[in-house]
């Protein structure tokens, strides 16, 4: 046996045992039947066999199917088309409404055809809205290409009825990597309840009932050896993948026959003892080693997989020969196929590297020794490519004090700040319940407020009572002594803020800790760390909160300077958190400001640390600036309802660190500039204001002059009157017959002027059936433009169209005659 | 002010083992302040496993194997499967289990494996004759029994509960179904009487650890949540979601050293069966 499959051989045992039992399961509890998705599904049903040696306990079948067949049965139908649309466009870019029309006929493509002739003329491009309006309009082209991906549903549908028989659902079965399929047909006939089994998932966006047997990562991650296969999937599609072509076409569908003609090539292959070697021993290693108990079969798997990674992330020139696999074959109507290592002579090897689909193996061919490993590492996200950190030594990170107890490395105090504001309390109480990071002591500083509603309220949170303090004070001691009471209340390594009338994802504590312990953070000295946060604007209605905006806060934020800071406040105390040791070295908040007190433990915060940028939405900034919330009583915000408090205030902060002695020159140095720059802005602004007002009188004396001319209907365009009277012409041939004769000589004199805006009012509604959309007219472009028409007459199955509406509205309403490319 | 919370559950954290917990002072201000909240109750719902019924410092895979010695030494099994050994009985267990939990049915986003199920997959995975899985759902059993005491505290607390006009159920989140469940209460000596209902993720596939499981039991017993006390060990699935489900909760943790005691005895189970302390299995580590 060679060390390939010494290697390979225990892995797929494995995974088809896995898949065995998964299948017998399913079939078992649930009356599941297993769907084997060709092509790759008729290699999968082959390995099967060879380890159940044809009696399996449970009921399968090949089905022909492929993520174009999967598309053809939902694009129909306009409910699925943003699924559609995303699996269409993973594969066809830069192509046309014609090209994928071609791609998703197929085989029968026939431009004789007079609607796949018209479908052929659509030059627009192949993207989102181009395509909706493709399957929102109406002219005879589009409901062909709508009905007969219909009829493939439908047949399709049909089909599994017929093939389910007693049981209740199906499973796919199939290599992997999206489940693209699944998504669709799970999708189209919900009442089958697809489920998916595939070697391996690599997708970030989630899918229910999608489970990879031997992994589910879209990446590699060295720390769980069977992501390893991410690094090269086309070898497992190149074992699996038989020798027929795709089944693009739809069993049950107007191309049944064909899509049963393509299934029996792909059942009947034949593998090829060079090409497919590599399968056909690996279904032998399985017939010989199914009779080994589980146990035998799970401990080779797990003994095999540093030697799978050591082949795909260091094979040698043999290595990578052996497994790059046969070229890969393109789908979705396309042809040809795609070598995995590059050949091209012209490239130079960096170009042949970067173009190959197992980089790896590309290097093998490439490079030797030393230097093939080191860059087959990088290629793997084995070692670090970044040159510019090697200053970022592991062993750099702080250790915890040896006096702390156990647990203290690592620990948050989370003081919240509350008074008589139980309705938000309790959804502060709720998001920090909700962390998913445990390491946190919650101290809760009932501010002079009723302590009944705050302790029945903390005792229903759910948080651990043993993480929880309390302290109360009879009367108020203000926000930032507060704070410091909340801060000194426990020994923490962290401390955060979280008001009571905010929130955090359930991740901030873990994001936040995860990032102040990294190496990076030390070797950058980062002590705090700032998020991003929404900007909540709610109101307060009754018992009730109701949120009226969420936005993004402070978008501009992607780095926390001290010469930005002494501008002016720009973050909320919920998004930072921060070590422990800095704020011991300030002495705390500023127990002397009522407002801005945060704003001033900010500035001597970077005066003797930096604070990091974690670039990710993580807390909600909540404001009540609507209704009689906002401004006075319990539920005002500081910002908000103590407005002019900040303005009187800002002085008074600025004033007093440079009064003070002890204020360190660049301090002083930077409050200045700050003062500078804040009056920059504000005169900027007004400037900006005055400018924007100026031009908003403009633009509304433009439109209203607009709006006034013209004072009626606009002219056609001779081109289209010339086109309408030869419509008419046309329509009304010369003839013998006087009564014929007659009504060609009454129309012609009706629409000889029918430029007029009152001739075309009077007339174009009685002939516009006579009149077909002129070729360069792009009715795509114009119903992508116009959604509002989509469900009109205008875009109706009878015989008005996207055109008759621009003659008759659309002119009018100044709307552009969009026009298809020449030569379209 | 500074009030400092979680006196008892600290206490219990810090026990060495559930006996001397329940012998120390604390277990009666314990049972004080229950009291105290079952005046506002009208039902009383207790946790199964290590609150009602109480387990040993042994691992979930120790005992998966003591289960798979066992099975794998009876005669029956002996006859119709010679070369079968414990530890391919161990693998099949906790492979089937995770298949089951994997792709069982969803019920209102929750998934529940079923010993009946696991055992029977179990016996295909094994080769086994299908009618093999009823042993082993036996020796499960029969395993779980040797290995479970009832607490004299929660027995004491549910008749005082019921003396007081209450109802009492029970709700585990288990693959045993709710008549397995009942069976192992019996043999541990817990009269049927003392409870009302018995509810079994393995019967609703709703459960605890994701919440959905007391929503469906305040509907069907036709009650407010706030009328539910619930009692557990574990600190999602017994306090953090009943409470946002809107019942009163009290978390009963398992002793730190006992835990300690579990992840030792799974290491070491590990190291024994498959010679590495840290082999990977598709099952979870006990954690603090």
């Amino acid at each position: 046996m060679n060390k390939h499959i010494a290697t390979l051989g225990p892995v797929f045992l494995f995974w088809i045992s896995q898949l065995h039992d998964k299948l017998a399961y399913l079939h078992d509890t649930r009356g599941y039947k297993a769907l084997y998705c060709a092509r790759a599904g008729k290699r999968i049903q082959d390995l099967m066999d060879a380890y159940t040696g044809g009696n399996a306990p449970f009921s399968g079948d090949l089905f022909g199917i492929s993520r174009i067949g999967a598309c053809k049965v939902s694009a129909g139908d306009p409910a699925m088309f943003k699924t559609v649309y995303r699996v269409t466009a993973e594969t066809l870019n830069h192509v046309s409404l014609a090209d994928l029309c071609k791609a998703y006929f197929q085989h029968s493509w026939d431009e004789t055809h007079p609607q796949m002739a018209a479908l052929a003329r659509l030059s627009q491009r192949f993207d989102e809205p181009n395509f909706r309006a493709l399957i929102a309009a109406n002219d005879p082209a589009a409901r062909y290409f709508r009905d007969t991906m219909n009829q493939n549903r439908e047949g399709l549908r049909q089909w599994f009825r017929e093939n389910l028989g007693d049981l209740s659902g199906y499973v796919l079965v199939d290599s992997g990597w999206k489940a693209s399929i699944q998504a669709l047909l799970a999708e189209a006939y919900p009442e089958f309840g697809f489920l998916g089994l595939y070697f391996g998932v690599m997708d970030t966006r989630p899918l229910e009932n999608r489970f990879g047997v031997i992994f589910d990562s879209p990446t590699y991650q060295p720390g769980r050896p069977s992501t390893v296969f991410a690094l090269h999937r086309h070898l497992v599609e190149s074992i699996l993948e038989p020798n027929a072509p795709s089944i693009e076409d739809t069993l049950g569908g107007p191309q049944d026959a064909l899509a049963r003609a393509q299934l029996e090539q792909v059942r009947n292959e034949t593998p090829d003892p060079v090409a497919d070697r590599l399968f056909l021993d690996l279904r032998d290693y399985i017939a010989a080693n199914a009779g080994k108990p589980i146990d035998q079969i799970e401990a080779d798997y797990r003994a095999a997989l540093p030697r799978v990674a050591d082949l795909l992330i260091y094979p040698d020139r043999e290595d990578a020969v052996a497994l790059a696999g046969k070229d890969r074959s393109v789908d979705f109507g396309r042809e040809g196929a795609i070598p995995v290592l590059a050949d091209d002579t012209d490239c130079t090897p960096d170009e042949r590297i970067q173009r190959s689909l197992w980089p790896q193996g590309q290097i093998a061919l490439e490079y030797e020794g030393a230097t093939a490993r080191r860059l087959q590492a990088m290629a793997s996200g084995a070692q670090d490519r970044d040159y510019f950190a090697s200053h970022e030594k592991t062993d750099s990170a702080a250790s915890a004090p040896s006096d702390k107890p156990a647990g203290w490395e690592g620990s948050v105090a989370i003081v919240t700040r509350t008074k008589n504001r139980p309705l938000l309390f309790r959804r502060a109480a709720a998001s920090v319940a909700a962390q998913t990071y445990r390491n946190y002591r919650w101290v809760v500083v009932n501010d002079g407020g009723d302590v009944e509603p705050v302790r029945a309220i903390i005792g229903k949170s759910g948080v651990d009572p043993r993480l929880i303090t309390l302290v109360s004070n009879p009367q108020s001691v203000g926000m930032e002594a507060a704070s410091n009471m909340g801060v000194r209340a426990v020994d923490t390594e962290y401390v955060v803020i979280h008001d009571d009338d905010d929130a955090w994802e359930p991740d901030f504590l873990a994001a936040s800790v995860s990032f102040l312990k990294s190496p990076r953070a030390a070797a950058a000295r980062f002590e705090g760390v700032l998020s991003r946060a929404w900007r909540v604007s709610e109101q307060i209605v009754g018992d009730r909160v109701v949120i009226h905006k969420t936005e993004p806060y402070m978008t501009w934020v992607s780095e926390v300077s001290l010469a930005q800071m002494a501008v002016g406040n720009f973050f909320a105390p919920i998004s930072f958190l921060y070590r422990r040791s800095v704020y011991d070295a300030i002495g705390g908040y500023d127990e002397s400001l009522p407002v801005l007190g945060d704003w001033r433990f900010n500035l001597d915060f970077l005066l003797r640390a930096n604070i990091g940028f974690l670039d990710r939405y993580l807390a909600y900034y909540h404001h009540r600036d609507m209704g009689d919330s906002s401004k006075d009583g319990v539920y005002a915000n500081s910002v908000v309802g103590g407005q002019s408090l900040h303005a009187q205030y800002f002085s008074v902060v600025t004033n007093g660190i440079l009064r003070d002695p002890e204020t360190p020159p660049a301090m002083a140095a930077v409050i200045a500039n700050g003062h500078l720059q804040r009056i920059m802005e504000m005169n900027f602004r007004n400037s900006a204001n005055d400018r924007n007002k100026a031009l908003r009188q403009l633009m509304d004396g433009a439109s209203d002059a607009t709006a006034k001319a013209p004072s009626g209907p606009a002219s056609l365009p001779k081109e289209d009157a010339d086109y309408i009277r030869a419509c008419i012409r046309r329509a009304i041939p010369l003839s013998p017959s006087p009564r014929k004769l007659f009504s060609r000589l009454r129309w012609t004199g009706r629409v000889e002027n029918i430029e007029q805006p009152h001739e075309r009012m009077k007339w174009l509604p009685r002939v516009l059936h006579l009149i077909p959309s002129p070729p360069d007219f792009d009715h795509i472009a114009y119903l992508r433009d116009h959604p509002e028409i989509w469900a009109t007459v205008y875009n109706g199955p009878d015989q008005l169209l996207p055109y008759h509406h621009w003659l008759m509205e659309g002119i009018d309403l100044g709307y552009e005659r969009p026009r298809l490319k020449a030569g379209a | 002010m500074i009030e400092r919370f979680g006196a008892i559950e600290d206490a219990m954290h810090r026990a060495k083992n559930f006996d001397a917990f329940f012998a120390s002072s604390f277990a009666d201000d314990l049972m004080d302040r229950l009291e105290q909240r079952m005046n506002h109750a009208d039902v009383i719902s207790l946790d199964v496993f290590d609150t009602v019924l109480l387990r040993d410092e042994k691992s979930e895979l120790s005992r998966f194997r003591d289960v798979a010695e066992r099975f794998a030494g009876r005669a029956e099994v002996r006859e119709a499967a010679p070369d079968l050994t414990m530890r391919a009985c161990l693998v099949a267990r906790l492979y089937c289990a995770a298949t089951a939990y994997q792709l069982s049915i969803k019920v209102n986003g929750a998934t529940e494996g079923r010993l009946n199920d696991i055992a029977r997959n179990m016996m295909v995975s094994l080769r086994l004759p299908a009618e093999m899985a009823a042993l082993w759902i036996a020796t499960e059993l029969e395993v779980e029994r040797e290995q479970l005491r009832p607490s004299i505290f929660a027995d004491a607390l549910m008749a005082r509960a019921m003396g007081a006009g209450k109802q009492v159920i029970l709700v585990s989140d288990m693959y045993l179904d709710q008549s397995q469940i009942a069976e192992l209460l019996t043999a541990c000596g817990l009269e049927t009487a003392r409870y009302t209902r018995l509810f079994s993720s393995a019967d609703t596939h709703v459960n605890k650890r994701s919440g959905t499981v007391f929503p469906m039991i305040a509907e069907e017993m036709g009650l407010h949540p706030y009328r539910f006390l619930h009692l557990g060990d574990s600190l999602v699935s017994d306090f953090q979601r009943p409470s946002q489900a809107g019942w009163w909760a009290q978390h009963l943790p398992v002793p730190d050293m006992m835990t300690h005691a579990r992840i030792r005895d799974h290491h070491a189970t590990c190291e024994a069966v498959f010679g590495r302390p840290d082999y990977p299995l598709p099952m979870s580590v006990p954690s603090l």
